[in-house]
């Protein structure tokens, strides 16, 4: 069962490398022009293209990229002159403590806020919190960013407009983060809210709720202790969405933030035409997601036991 | 008296749900409390548990005991429920929370009233009929069938040792067999521990073998409470005469029999991928009778039901119709055999009116049947005309069957397979439905194929018997005989079990 | 009702909005006004002019066309073809097993990872901002559309057709789709409050519409090296998006109400 899952996660990625290699060496076209300009010198040109391999059957060139990547080996970037893997190595140690912080913040804003709307539906305090949770989804995370730093950092100077030290001042690193991660971390966690929410106020109604409330279990320790794991199991696939969805959304906060992470660097290399490193980039952040996916539907089979071995 | 109740009412949304009840049970009796949909009886239990619905309160005296039960906290019901009265309610399949283990369902009732031990889990799961070798407390609910989730149910009911069961229909939706078991094992629990209970149910059938008293429900009050046995023997209320009438209903078979088949099924199999569901069916319903297929849940009725129509992906085997082949049916030869299903509620598309509803069958055909035709069947159902334009919303279960009959008469067929199309009724309603087949295959000769697995329901009725079990046909032949001297093991437990049945 | 009756009134004032700003808009977008820039409220501006001149009311109506124009086209798009793809998997066989392998691959890809992808292959643009939103919406509808199928297949009434001699096509279009109607309007009209979202985030980052396009994610990305001085241009842009999201949020969760016990 495992393993099919595996082979099967293996495929994912495979058709989506397909894909990747497809926009980004065959759509375009020529990819050395479109690199460097129409007006580039053809013997520049083909230069270019002995140096990336762009002259062979594009199956070959697919297997030598793939073979590449497997190896370590994500290509020397077009704009920097540095190999892709170090870039990405380099980013990542931003960008993932920031998505990885900002879904722990949703949790956080998510989960105690569903179960109180749940427990008081219709009352004062279910309506408050759905309220919050309509506000907290219409603004886009990078609007609430900008305003962040317009109060904190501009008005309050509390904490820093921008830019990141780096992790060898590991104090400093943390306060940088902690606007980026919140404006992250809040629209999450309304979506989120509002997802728990509705799955708890219908787990509630299911019949082995009553049975609890018959052994003399409270109505919250009815909801905590059988409403919420079992709404949890179909909230747990689209957590793995959320995620995508967050490193899309990281991308986008951190061009307000100026913050050098993965994001920022697929976008600049967009800007410039860097080909090599939006391909590599492209493919980290799909296997990123991919390997989460994996992740959630292994911790859905062990919260959900009908999901296991097919005994029955 | 373990619990008495002195003129309980129960009032909301500005109108009395149950007024005036008064009743009271003993240690290690059984009060069956009787009643139809809309009675109340499970709206006396909520107020006897404390769990009513928002909007609605309870007045006049509970007492447990002893003591009363009005003036409670919510703190203090929560401390009552399972350690002093125990409960257990309609639905096994969906009682139990799908991701815990059974031992720790059982376990937390016995851990919040202090009473976890060792072997306590144990214990509770083998006195409810669950022994640890063949069902272990490591199980998930997924893993057991109807019948054994609700003994699971039962056991987190009782683990604490309450004086005071409230049984609301636990074993309506189980089959017959495994309801007798249930209910053994619930009357030998009140016998043996000293055990009151109330046992809700809308079947006065059931209730006789199990109930020590008898208090009928009808609109929110009383209409009759005695001994069970002068109950049942001499009803004084008009309405438990009719309970009384409609649970030991039975209908006189066909004069006499054809004997040409209107349908014939030789060498029937379907498989779901490797497994087979149903294997070497044969059998023939003769024109103008009616024959019962009656088998335990899952042992194959309605996968043959569905194999006859041609509706199954994996399926071989010949099936005739009045002699002719039925493969690959043109939807005109399809309107010969028409269906009715067991739940009225997901029957017709609930964006359609009843008049399209009823023309479906015709659905391929330019020329369809006109307005008086409609109103022809729907009036020989017992409803009127301004039905038609009307949604299957608007209408009850027992109406929503009528309408599916009305669709099954209009296509004129040679014959009509009801699968459990009665199973999910009230007693009286059931028998309002039956009597119209009988009077309607008396009119027009129809055939009927009756799937069920309530044995009592049809043994007046049927001509000839099919029983079934595990995909095959274990036993046939014509109705008396087979009830007279039952060949197979299964045939014989299902006649001692079933409730409705005559005892000659 | 009070969702459905607020979030009609927003969307339906949107649309106006932005039906409007084609036909007319207080001043002219496209021309640069430098002398003027940076003027606060007045009588021909109602909200100011930005760093260019521009009056800032017209480019917010005009930004309000171009938002509504791609979350409708996206919408359109991604609804039209998941629809059909969910009904399809839910027949069951290699159509079920086709689809949620391109489902997976889609969603493997965060949603702006489509955009700049389509950007590497077609450029930026109105075009690829549309392509890219909408193709992520395929398998969000596709997914709903046949778990929601696959259940109703399951009903005696399907059963019924099926008994009546109806084929699965005749019954997928006749029976199941009528029956999710409402399910996917209300997804809809979510969606088009995300799809507003992700147009002004991929303006933001300069994947959207171009110059001189208006759009409320530029006017945001415009207005930032100048917050600080001049923040209000920072905040209509920004109000605008909150706005039309959480109009077609509450109208669509207002629909799910309506819609649902009714039945």
């Amino acid at each position: 069962m495992f393993w099919r899952r595996a082979a099967s996660f293996a495929g994912t990625v495979i058709a989506a490398s397909i894909l990747i290699f497809i926009a980004t060496e065959i759509a375009p076209g020529d990819a050395a022009r479109f690199m460097m300009g129409v007006e580039a010198d053809p013997v520049a040109l083909e230069a270019l293209r002995q140096d990336l391999g762009l002259n062979g059957p594009p199956v070959e060139r697919y297997l030598r990229w793939i073979f590449a990547f497997l190896r370590g080996d994500l290509g020397i970037s077009y704009t920097y002159r540095v190999p892709v893997s170090d870039l990405v190595l380099e980013r990542l140690a931003l960008s993932l403590p920031l998505a990885f912080g900002a879904m722990l913040l949703s949790a956080a804003i998510a989960v105690p806020g569903a179960l109180l709307a749940a427990k008081n539906v219709g009352g004062v305090r279910d309506s408050a919190t759905s309220s919050a949770a309509y506000l907290g989804l219409a603004i886009p995370n990078f609007w609430l960013a900008m305003l962040l730093v317009l109060l904190f950092a501009v008005t309050l100077q509390l904490f820093p407009a921008g830019g990141f030290p780096g992790w060898s001042r590991p104090a400093e690193a943390i306060w940088a983060l902690v606007l980026p991660v919140i404006a992250l971390g809040v629209p999450q966690g309304a979506i989120l809210l509002r997802l728990l929410r509705a799955s708890l106020i219908d787990t509630a109604s299911q019949d082995f709720m009553r049975t609890a409330r018959a052994k003399g279990l409270t109505e919250w320790q009815a909801l905590r202790r059988h409403a919420l794991p079992n709404a949890l199991v179909p909230v747990l696939p689209i957590i793995g969405l959320q995620f995508a969805f967050l490193l899309g959304g990281a991308i986008v906060v951190e061009s307000v933030f100026y913050l050098p992470g993965l994001g920022r660097l697929v976008l600049q290399a967009v800007t410039q035409r860097d080909l090599i490193t939006v391909k590599a980039v492209v493919m980290v952040f799909v296997i990123i997601v991919t390997f989460l996916s994996f992740s959630i539907d292994i911790i859905s089979t062990w919260l959900d036991p009908r999901l296991r071995r097919q005994r029955l | 008296m373990t619990l008495s109740l002195e003129h309980v009412r129960v009032e909301g949304h500005g109108e009395a749900v149950v007024s005036g009840v008064s009743l009271c049970v003993d240690p290690g009796q059984v009060l069956g409390l009787v009643g139809e949909s809309g009675s109340g009886k499970s709206m006396l239990l909520s107020a006897i548990k404390g769990l009513l619905p928002k909007g609605f309160t309870a007045s006049g005296d509970i007492t447990l005991e002893g003591a009363s039960l009005n003036t409670l906290s919510e703190a203090e019901y929560t401390a009552l429920r399972g350690g002093h009265v125990g409960l257990i309610f309609q639905e096994p399949m969906t009682a139990l929370n799908p991701l815990m283990t059974i031992g720790a369902q059982v376990g937390e009732a016995l851990k919040i009233h202090g009473q976890d031990g060792l072997g306590r889990v144990e214990a509770a799961l083998s006195d409810a009929g669950l022994s640890p070798q063949t069902v272990p407390p490591s199980r998930y609910p997924h893993e057991l069938s109807g019948g054994q989730r609700q003994r699971v149910a039962t056991a987190i009911a009782l683990a604490c040792q309450p004086k005071l069961l409230l049984a609301d229909e636990p074993t309506t939706a189980l089959d017959v067999i495994t309801q007798k078991s249930l209910l053994e094992m619930l009357k030998a629990r009140c016998a043996e521990d000293g055990l009151a209970m109330i046992f809700v149910t809308h079947d006065l059938a059931l209730v006789e073998d199990i109930a020590d008293t008898i208090a009928v429900m009808k609109a929110g009050e009383i209409v009759e409470h005695g001994p069970a046995r002068e109950v049942c023997a001499s009803p004084q209320h008009p309405y438990t005469r009719a309970l009384w009438s409609a649970a030991h209903w039975h209908a006189s078979p066909a004069s006499q029999v054809a004997s040409s088949p209107v349908l014939e099924v030789v060498d029937m199999r379907v498989r779901y991928g490797q497994v087979s569901a149903i294997e070497d069916i044969s059998f023939a319903v003769p024109e103008g009778s009616c024959t019962a297929l009656i088998g335990p849940s899952g042992c194959g009725k309605s996968t043959l039901a569905r194999a006859v129509m041609g509706l199954e992906r994996d399926q071989s085997g010949r099936v005739l119709m009045s002699g002719e082949a039925f493969t690959q049916p043109t939807p005109k030869q399809r309107r010969a055999v028409q269906i009715v299903f067991q739940d009225p509620f997901s029957s017709f598309d609930p964006r359609r009116r009843v008049r399209e509803i009823l023309l479906e069958p015709f659905w391929a055909e330019k020329q369809k049947p006109e307005r008086p035709d409609l109103v022809k069947v729907l009036k020989a159902v017992g409803l009127e005309e301004d039905a038609l334009e009307r949604f299957p919303h608007a209408f009850s279960g027992g109406q929503r069957q009528r309408i599916a009959i009305a669709r099954a008469l209009l296509a004129q067929p040679k014959l009509i397979i009801l699968d459990e199309a009665v199973s999910g009724l009230d007693a009286s309603v059931r028998a309002e439905i039956l009597a119209l087949l009988v009077s309607l295959r008396q009119e027009q000769g129809l055939a009927y194929l009756f799937i069920t697995h309530d044995l009592g329901l049809l043994s007046g009725f049927a001509d000839q018997v099919l029983i079934m079990e595990s995909g095959r046909i274990v036993e046939r032949g014509e109705t008396k005989s087979v009830l007279a001297a039952p060949q197979s093991r299964y045939t014989q437990a299902l006649i001692e079990a079933s409730p409705h049945l005559e005892q000659a | 009702m009070m969702r459905l009756i607020f979030g009609g009134f927003i969307v339906i004032g949107l649309l106006a909005l932005a039906a409007l700003s084609l036909v007319w808009s207080p001043h002219d977008v496209t021309v640069f006004n430098i002398p003027g820039r940076f003027s606060g409220s007045s009588q021909s501006h109602w909200l100011g002019t930005d760093q260019y001149g521009r009056d800032v009311l017209s480019m917010i109506l005009n930004g309000a066309a171009t938002a509504v124009f791609v979350a409708i086209a996206a919408i359109a798009i991604g609804m039209t073809i998941g629809v059909a793809l969910g009904l399809a998997a839910a027949l069951g066989g290699w159509k079920d097993s086709v689809l949620t392998r391109v489902n997976d691959v889609i969603f493997s890809f965060p949603g702006v990872l489509v955009a700049v992808l389509l950007t590497a292959s077609l450029g930026p643009g109105l075009l690829t901002a549309v392509l890219a939103i909408g193709v992520f919406n395929i398998p969000v509808f596709g997914q709903l559309t046949r778990s929601a199928a696959r259940s109703l297949w399951q009903r005696d009434f399907i059963l019924s057709a099926r008994a009546v001699g109806k084929g699965p096509w005749r019954i997928s279009f006749d029976h199941i789709l009528p029956n999710l109607i409402s399910l996917i309007a209300v997804q809809a009209s979510i969606q088009i409050s995300l799809a507003i979202a992700a147009e002004a985030a991929l303006s933001y980052i300069g994947l959207g519409a171009q110059p001189p396009t208006a759009s409320w994610g530029r006017m945001l990305a415009e207005s930032q090296t100048l917050f600080a001085f001049r923040p209000a241009l920072m905040i209509y842009p920004g109000a605008a998006i909150a706005l039309a999201v959480l109009g077609f949020s509450l109208l669509g969760d207002g629909l799910r109400t309506l819609l649902d016990p009714a039945k």
